[in-house]
């Protein structure tokens, strides 16, 4: 069932969208299985959806930013992008969280 | 006044619930059987990759008189 | 325990803040079958479960509940951005705003703070499950209701539809956790012994002391 093209072409948008359909589909998945743990038809799936969706995850935290700390190694530029990449509830270019990182005294966001 | 009292109705409405046989004072959910899925896109925009679990809401203020 | 990863279940992206429709939506975070509510309660009583099935279930479905709580208070977070004055003291967010400003605190739309009473953990297996049943339903009916005011605004909409939609779910599986303790127990009286406190009983009427 694997329906996306490479995840290495990807934009980062296009991607993190991948990931959250198959990380859905893994969610949802994994509740049936909790009250239907010997369901064959189910358990076929789930170990594609996982493999898929680690893959993916894989890709996208070395491409672009860590999803989980498990994949948050050093980047390349020494820096722990961990804390300094987006969070997920700002909108990037409209505020929220104040992007410059640390309480420099020129920080517009003050 | 005439009764409309049926002496038989709770036989006939014993003979068609399809819960009859269960024991009473009970809450049952039926089990979910499994079948095709949506698609991973159309997934997670439904909010169940499971076509029998899409119940959208449609509801509109009104019907009061 | 936890881990994090830094996403949301569903995204949410609202570019036109609203402090109204954020009053409202906050009973959701907060509120008295909102998500905090939902996760605090199947994450307590997830100790108290007799089948080892039912407590991986409340496990895991408390989990989601966390990133539906993330997901709603992103959604007042961003429909609370940049707004002036006299939008926070024309909107019936002035009350709010007064004791916090924008930020994120979980209370109901009417002003209830969060607590412990807002759910029950009662360690009987049916009467937990039984609450969990309708707590799923009081939170669709929640999403309904707010439905009926942002239906209309797809940004706010979509996700307030994803969360509702997870909400059936969730009832359809406690329902079939419900099945699984009920096959535990003996159908002529479910009722006879509490399985995660008492010792297994025949209690049937005829008998004037229960058999253990």
């Amino acid at each position: 069932m694997n329906q996306y093209s490479s995840f290495e072409s990807m934009t980062q948008t296009q991607l993190m969208n991948c990931i959250n359909e198959i990380s859905f589909a893994l969610d949802d998945l994994l509740l049936y299985l909790d009250t239907h743990p010997y369901d064959c038809n189910a358990l076929q799936y789930v170990n594609q959806f996982i493999r898929q969706r680690n893959t993916a995850v894989d890709i996208y935290s070395r491409r672009f930013a860590p999803l989980t700390i498990d994949h948050a190694e050093v980047a390349q530029d020494g820096a722990w992008n961990w804390i300094l990449q987006p969070w997920p509830w700002e909108i990037t270019g409209k505020g929220g969280c104040c992007s410059c990182g640390t309480m420099k005294k020129d920080c517009n966001t003050r | 006044m005439k009764s409309t009292c049926r002496n038989t109705q709770s036989a006939q409405i014993f003979r068609s619930d399809p819960l009859a046989s269960f024991p009473i004072a009970m809450a049952y959910v039926p089990w979910q059987s499994f079948h095709k899925l949506y698609d991973f896109h159309e997934g997670l925009s439904r909010g169940t990759i499971f076509p029998e679990l899409d119940k959208p809401f449609c509801g509109r203020r009104g019907g009061y008189s | 325990m936890w881990n994090y990863e830094k996403r949301l279940q569903y995204p949410v992206k609202i570019t036109t803040p609203n402090a109204k429709i954020a009053t409202f939506i906050m009973s959701q975070y907060g509120g008295p079958d909102g998500e905090i509510g939902a996760s605090m309660r199947y994450l307590s009583q997830r100790f108290t479960m007799a089948d080892r099935r039912v407590c991986g279930l409340l496990t895991d479905i408390g989990t989601e509940e966390l990133a539906h709580l993330e997901m709603v208070s992103t959604i007042v977070h961003q429909l609370t951005r940049n707004l002036s004055m006299d939008e926070i003291e024309k909107s019936g967010f002035g009350p709010y705003y007064i004791d916090h400003t924008v930020a994120v605190w979980p209370q109901a739309a009417g002003g209830v703070p969060f607590n412990a009473c807002e759910f029950q953990s009662k360690g009987d297996p049916i009467t937990d499950l039984h609450e969990d049943l309708a707590a799923e339903q009081k939170a669709r009916s929640t999403y309904d209701n707010i439905l009926r005011v942002v239906g209309n605004m797809p940004e706010i909409a979509d996700p307030i539809r994803f969360l509702r939609a997870r909400e059936v779910v969730h009832y359809q599986r406690f329902g079939e956790a419900l099945r699984m303790i009920q096959d535990d127990l003996d159908s002529r009286n479910f009722y006879g012994y509490n399985p995660a406190f008492d010792r297994p009983a025949t209690c049937l009427p005829a008998t004037d002391t229960c058999q253990q």
